[in-house]
């Protein structure tokens, strides 16, 4: 079942193949057949010698005259109906097909639907199909000139072209990878999310923490039943969360290509998203060829990139002390922000179609972490967002999602990340500021759990994007 | 008499217009005989090698 096809194993249409050669093969029988027949009837004339069979000679002879005049002239008529019946199904079926296809081209991209496939990221129209009756793989199983509303597979078995036939029930594999993946991987609404940064910036603690929320209690209030989607991704998050749960942080990421996280969100029984979040090792921001990998950069719906403030020179700086002493604690990253901004915008200009004054579109959540550590949480966190709600002498009341937007952007400047913010708000065309704490505290070999702190907003900000009417009761608000 | 020229006239028209037409109708069905030859065997031929040569393509057919 994994060799790649080398020819499609479907039983091309009649009148797309076979038609013809049997067109040709009839006329060319049927010519045969006529000079045959003719020369029959002029073997059979006894010759003029003879006075008395001379009429019988002259009808034999007539009749193979006949037969080479009429018998052509009818050839002629039968072989040109034959071509005409031929072309006129043959044109029906062009026509059936081609209209199928593009109602179902058009059905799929008005829902969003196509193939991501979470192992290596590539983007297809539609999978592969196994038949369900050999295990042969169908690499086009779309309405074409193997059949428009199914296929003839070579064993006999007819197997559904279009997804209006239940496609989906067959069994599908990624045309790139060849890794088998689910029905839902094609055929539902899907939010892809990177979750991008340096090493030991976070992002792995991040991931975990906003899906642990989301699982316990976000996603009823959403109205959604939260599901891990399958065995890997339930694997890694049962792993995460024992060691959560056990005061330990996550271990390091090694995979610069990340698999897809899967979290379904289900609603009235019904899965209404699959969620896509991708994790991969900070290493990944610093080499571009590794970047150019991630190819779920072709069809993301939103980014978060996790910036660890001691990555900051002043930061750095402001707490030197501090960091001396707790520095294997705290783990601050060593990949200075504006080089992973930069590799991330090389990458998308290079690979993924992003011109070089281009503004990516699709919302992008600076969530700076590690907020509890030190005083940060005074300087960033809630408390920084209070005092500036306090201090509001607007006319109108103000929005606490758009003041802590301004407290943080405000800090990163005074910060000396003028440069950063001004690139990042250059290129991204929809960018908010967050602050979190991965962890909910600082590492410090309690054995306490960890529980994550306003992780969720960023995450639920861009589900917003995606779709704002289910996403617009959580706690991170509606997005801008 | 004029009256008998005339007659003969007629008559040797008649003739020949009977022996055209005798001709013409030989003619016809033997075209007509033919016609039915021809295209009898030319339709028998077509119909054989449609028969042998055209099959909708089916696993184990």
């Amino acid at each position: 079942m994994s060799s790649a096809p080398a020819e499609d194993p479907a039983i091309r249409s009649y009148f797309f193949g076979k038609g013809y050669r049997d067109l040709g093969a009839t006329i060319s029988e049927s010519w045969q057949r006529n000079l045959d027949s003719a020369k029959e009837f002029f073997d059979k004339a006894p010759g003029a010698d003879d006075p008395e069979e001379i009429f019988q000679s002259g009808v034999w002879v007539a009749a193979g005259i006949s037969t080479l005049i009429f018998g052509t002239v009818f050839f002629v008529v039968a072989s040109t109906a034959h071509v005409v019946l031929l072309c006129f199904f043959f044109l029906l079926v062009y026509v059936g097909f081609t209209a199928l296809w593009l109602l179902e081209r058009c059905y799929l991209g008005i829902r969003s639907f196509f193939m991501a496939c979470p192992h290596c990221h590539e983007r297809s129209t539609i999978p592969e199909y196994f038949c369900d009756g050999c295990g042969a793989i169908h690499a086009r199983l779309l309405p074409n000139s193997y059949g428009i509303t199914s296929h003839l597979c070579q064993c006999g078995k007819k197997l559904p072209a279009t997804f209006f036939l239940d496609r989906g029930r067959l069994q599908a594999r990624c045309p790139t990878c060849h890794e088998n993946i689910a029905r839902e991987h094609v055929e539902s609404r899907r939010i892809f999310v990177p979750i991008m940064g340096g090493p030991s910036s976070g992002k792995s603690a991040f991931l975990f923490g906003a899906v642990r929320q989301l699982v316990d209690h976000e996603a009823s209030s959403l109205g959604f039943s939260a599901q891990l989607f399958d065995k890997r991704s339930e694997g890694a998050y049962r792993s995460v969360v024992g060691l959560l749960e056990s005061g330990r942080p996550p271990e390091k990421t090694r995979d610069p290509i990340p698999r897809a996280f899967n979290l379904a969100l289900h609603k009235n029984g019904r899965l209404a998203f699959l969620l896509y979040l991708y994790d991969p090792a900070g290493e990944a921001y610093q080499e571009a060829d590794k970047l150019a990998a991630h190819g779920f950069h072709d069809y993301l719906s939103g980014m978060i990139l996790i910036v660890d403030p001691f990555a900051i020179q002043a930061v750095r700086s402001r707490y030197a002390a501090e960091l001396k002493r707790e520095r294997s604690s705290l783990k601050p990253s060593e990949l200075p922000i504006e080089d992973a901004v930069d590799r991330l915008l090389l990458t998308l200009e290079a690979e993924f179609g992003l011109s070089k004054r281009g503004r990516v579109k699709q919302p992008l959540a600076i969530v700076l972490n590690k907020v509890d550590a030190f005083d940060l949480d005074d300087v960033i966190g809630e408390p920084a967002v209070d005092r500036a709600l306090a201090a509001w002498a607007g006319d109108r009341p103000a929005d606490r999602d758009a003041v802590r937007n301004s407290v943080l952007r405000d800090q990163l400047v005074d910060w000396g990340e003028q440069a950063l913010v001004s690139r990042i708000e250059g290129r991204f065309s929809n960018v908010r500021y967050f602050s979190c704490s991965a962890l909910g505290r600082m590492p410090d070999g309690s054995g306490a759990e960890f529980t994550a702190n306003a992780v969720l907003p960023p995450l639920l900000w861009i589900f917003g994007h995606a779709d704002r009417n289910s996403f617009a009761g959580g706690t991170g608000g509606g997005g801008t | 008499m004029a009256g008998d020229d005339v007659g003969e006239a007629i008559g040797a028209v008649l003739l020949v217009g009977l022996v055209i037409v005798a001709v013409l109708a030989g003619v016809v069905i033997v075209l007509a005989a033919g016609l039915l030859i021809g295209t009898g065997v030319g339709f028998a031929n077509y119909c054989k090698a449609f028969q042998a040569n055209v099959a909708l393509e089916r696993p184990g057919v």
